[in-house]
């Protein structure tokens, strides 16, 4: 079930009647309800995995939560009474406790998803004589970080763990967020989930909207672009080089753009409906003028879980304060000195990669990523220098504008890696673009792309449109700038409806593919 | 000022529906032109269901092609009309005839059997020539249930919009011309074709595979019975003459003993093609397929003085409603006839 088909408009209409009837306090009932009927329909199996997550985390939580409260406890109780070192002790030893358990669930949970995201790369990768084709529940990966943020939030006594099982389950099972995330955090989602917000029709409006814009992106872009690609990186990929590479990254970042924004938007605009707040994931990411300014603006709650669960934890972790304090000693401030925070970026990369997808080239794109990254960190120093030399250019709009196109055909060389297979491939269509000079052919053959000049104008429109908004929303939302009046929002989304009937790819002809980061 | 916040949701909703409707009646084909005129046929009978018609013929080409309703008023003097579409299939045939009578009460009811050889659903593009043009109603909701191929989207039979989005880059003018109500081109549900191609030689029939229909074309066939005894209707079932696809002698065996069973009469045309004056060397416009108006003609008449024998029709030439209604079509009927018989050659 996807939010373009006829089942998910039903689901959610029903709920939508039955959420606003019934009481506020029996309201995240519904939720749960739906949530879980969604993922049963989803597919067939899903949910037992995704109850094992729910129960296990939950009772860790709780386990967690209690243990930090004792100890709380008996410290205030024994201040007074007890030695630093023996209160120090006493801590530690809870503390390993609370890791053992910590632990556990992490290896229950991340062995699921490994097991069942990896199994089969990995046989196939050792050759096994043997291979396995395991059911890999929708969304696993997403529901399984924003599980596991929850449990080392808890872990670190930044909230109580949540004492309803039920509420706990809709945190981990909020239906909207299972297709392609956003990864979301318990102190942020909570409130607005058990809420049980009050009818409104302008939230409803706004909610509706932002579906239909997502939508809009998903039907006019990126499902017109999905079979024009498909060809440029099939099996045929290797007739395509020089201009079509060019061509074909560049329309990929726009279809993944439109694909994945889309359906964030759809995800998000579910969530309104129902008065529940989700997290942005997304902030006008191909305007960022760095890859690391890139990475702070585009699926912004993957980065920023990996950024507060696993970078900055292994960076102020025993081995890697030791590790830097060892290399300081002997080098001092230089380069080998930031070998260790070297070492846990393109640790965190490469983690970023695989948990994309199982496969070489999900590893090797994180990495390049971290590479790149690291680059600029290094080369700090020389634009630094450059500038210092020329001190007005960076605030002129021509180098800004520079800085942005740069970026963007960086990222979009980067992304080679998830369109063509193996470094091989990779190798051959990146090298092409330097030997292979076929502008003229690919302007005069765009037609094997199977868009016909009214398909490449809804596209290309529609691209600007989107340009056009993420331009004139600065940073605010562009609803609350322009969409302002309940006359204005419901007749923008009545525009928007029609687009999407009148101008999107779906139906016979077209198989209204599924979204791009479903997958992960 | 807050207690106001429904109108503009109220008012969205309301223009939203009118223009989902308008927009899908734009872009739904309107088969007046080019060779699939049959898909706007389903549609014609509403403007004519007021007309009081003594006998309703249904089903697919081999009555749509094969009766003629001018030449039943012309020359028996009884109404008639013939809902039909290309490849009809058993329960397509219930839900129509089920729609019709609602509004209708035949004497008779003409029934091609034909269709009974399709145990399932075969393609999308016939059920859309015969879906749809019906109205929204329980009898269609139930017809595109059972009419669904593999893939379908049942919601957009409801709303065409979905599924010919594609067209609005392709509409001509008919697309307006025909917004709000589809093209006549039929005489009271008979499409008229006056090529002349001789029956020469026809592909051999296959070996039969199963000596019976299937079950659920057999569960439509007991239901439409089952309606016309209920509102205490003659019904006829038949068979044209139409040598291909094959016609198992089989097929007729069963039929036969179901016509006897259920109290039903059942006609196979094919072995009477020569008491009805029928000459495959004139009477038909593909070699056997499908009669011609000529071979139509013919077979009418032939039903006509059947039905007459039975009583089942009554002369209504003296009637001034009747008599108004056929007049404009007769001569509309017979200006065609000789315009397309003279381009024929």
């Amino acid at each position: 079930m996807t939010f373009l088909s006829g089942g998910f408009l039903l689901l959610v209409l029903g709920l939508l009647t039955v959420y606003y009837i019934l009481p506020r306090r029996f309201r995240y009932l519904v939720l749960l309800a739906g949530s879980l009927a969604f993922y049963a329909l989803a597919g067939k199996g899903y949910l037992p995995f995704l109850l094992v997550t729910v129960v296990t985390v939950y009772g860790t939580a709780r386990l967690l939560g209690r243990s930090l409260q004792r100890q709380k406890a008996y410290v205030a109780e024994h201040k007074k009474d007890l030695s630093r070192e023996a209160l120090t002790a006493y801590k530690k030893a809870q503390g390993r406790k609370r890791n053992i358990l910590f632990l556990l669930c992490l290896l229950v949970n991340l062995g699921l998803l490994g097991a069942l995201k990896y199994t089969a790369f990995l046989l196939s990768a050792l050759r096994a004589p043997f291979q396995v084709h395991w059911v890999l529940p929708l969304g696993i990966s997403f529901y399984t970080f924003q599980s596991l943020g929850y449990l080392m939030d808890v872990k670190r006594g930044k909230y109580p763990p949540e004492d309803n099982f039920l509420k706990y389950a809709l945190f981990a099972s909020f239906f909207p967020q299972m297709i392609q995330g956003p990864i979301s955090r318990y102190d942020s989602l909570s409130e607005t989930l058990y809420g049980g917000a009050n009818f409104d029709f302008d939230r409803l409006g706004r909610g509706l909207v932002r579906i239909l814009w997502g939508a809009a992106k998903k039907l006019l872009v990126a499902d017109r672009l999905a079979p024009g690609l498909a060809l440029l990186f099939g099996a045929e990929a290797d007739s395509f080089r020089g201009g079509w590479v060019l061509l074909g990254m560049v329309l990929y970042a726009l279809r993944l753009y439109a694909d994945f924004t889309g359906g964030i938007d759809m995800a998000l605009g579910v969530g309104e409906l129902f008065g529940v707040t989700l997290a942005e994931n997304f902030d006008r990411p191909y305007l960022s003028k760095n890859i690391e300014e890139y990475w702070t603006r585009w699926h912004m709650t993957m980065g920023s879980w990996f950024r507060d669960y696993l970078f900055y934890p292994l960076n102020v972790s025993k081995p890697f304060l030791r590790w830097t304090k060892a290399l300081r000693g002997r080098f001092g401030n230089g380069f080998l000195s930031r070998l260790p925070l070297y070492g846990a970026t393109l640790l965190v990369w490469l983690a970023t990669g695989v948990w994309h997808g199982a496969g070489w080239n999900y590893a090797l794109w994180g990495l390049t990523n971290g590479l790149v990254i690291l680059l600029s960190l290094t080369l700090k120093p020389l634009y630094e220098g450059f500038h210092s030399r020329f001190p007005g250019l960076k605030a002129t709009g021509g180098y800004g504008a520079f800085e942005t196109i740069r970026t963007f055909l960086l990222l979009c060389l980067i992304r080679l890696w998830d369109c063509y297979a193996g470094p091989r491939g990779v190798w051959r269509a990146f090298s092409s673009l330097f030997t292979t000079f076929n502008y003229g052919a690919v302007a005069r053959g765009l037609s094997v792309l199977g868009l016909s000049g009214g398909a490449w104008a809804i596209v290309l429109s529609m691209a600007a449109l989107m340009l056009l908004v993420s331009l004139l929303k600065g940073e605010g939302s562009f609803r609350t700038r322009f969409i302002n009046t309940p006359w204005k929002l419901w007749l923008a989304a009545l525009a928007l409806l029609l687009l999407c009937l009148l101008l999107g790819a779906y139906g016979p002809g077209y198989t209204a593919s599924d979204f791009i980061y479903g997958q992960f | 000022m807050k207690r106001n916040r429904w109108i503009a949701p109220v008012f969205t909703l309301v223009l939203a529906g009118l223009l989902l409707w308008g927009l899908g009646r734009l872009v739904r084909p309107k088969y007046a032109s080019g060779v699939t005129l049959e898909g706007s046929m389903v549609e014609n009978w509403y403007t004519h269901r007021n007309e009081g018609h003594q006998v309703l013929f249904v089903g697919d080409c081999e009555v749509y092609e094969s009766f003629s309703p001018v030449t039943l008023f012309e020359e028996f003097g009884a109404t008639s009309y013939i809902r039909g579409s290309a490849q009809q299939l058993m329960w397509q045939s219930y839900y129509l005839l089920s729609e019709m009578l609602k509004v209708e009460t035949p004497r008779a009811v003409v029934l091609s059997v034909c269709s009974l050889r399709y145990a399932e659903p075969q393609s999308e593009a016939y059920n859309r020539m015969t879906l749809d043009g019906m109205r929204l109603s329980k009898e269609k909701f139930e017809a595109v249930r059972a009419s669904l191929t593999e893939g379908e989207s049942e919601i957009s039979y409801y709303l065409p919009l979905l599924r010919y989005h594609d067209r609005l880059f392709e509409l001509t003018a008919e697309d307006t011309l025909y917004l709000f109500q589809g093209p006549e081109l039929t005489y009271n549900g008979y499409l008229m074709r006056t090529e002349q191609v001789p029956y020469t030689r026809l592909p051999a029939a296959p070996a039969l595979q199963e000596p019976s229909f299937g079950d659920k074309p057999v569960e439509y066939l007991n239901r439409i019975v089952s309606l016309c005894r209920e509102k205490d209707i003659a019904l006829i079932l038949v068979k044209s003459p139409c040598l291909y696809p094959a016609w198992y002698p089989e097929w007729d065996l069963w039929l036969a003993d179901y016509a006897e069973q259920n109290r039903v009469e059942y006609i196979n045309a094919i072995p009477l093609m020569e008491d009805m004056g029928i000459d495959l060397s004139t009477d038909t416009y593909d070699g056997g397929i499908h009669l011609n108006v000529y071979g139509a003609e013919k077979y009418t008449r032939w039903l006509g003085e059947h039905l007459k024998e039975r009583g089942l029709i009554e002369d209504q030439r003296l009637d001034p409603v009747a008599a108004a209604q056929y007049s404009d079509l007769s001569e509309r009927y017979a200006r065609e006839k000789r315009a397309k018989a003279e381009v024929d050659g």
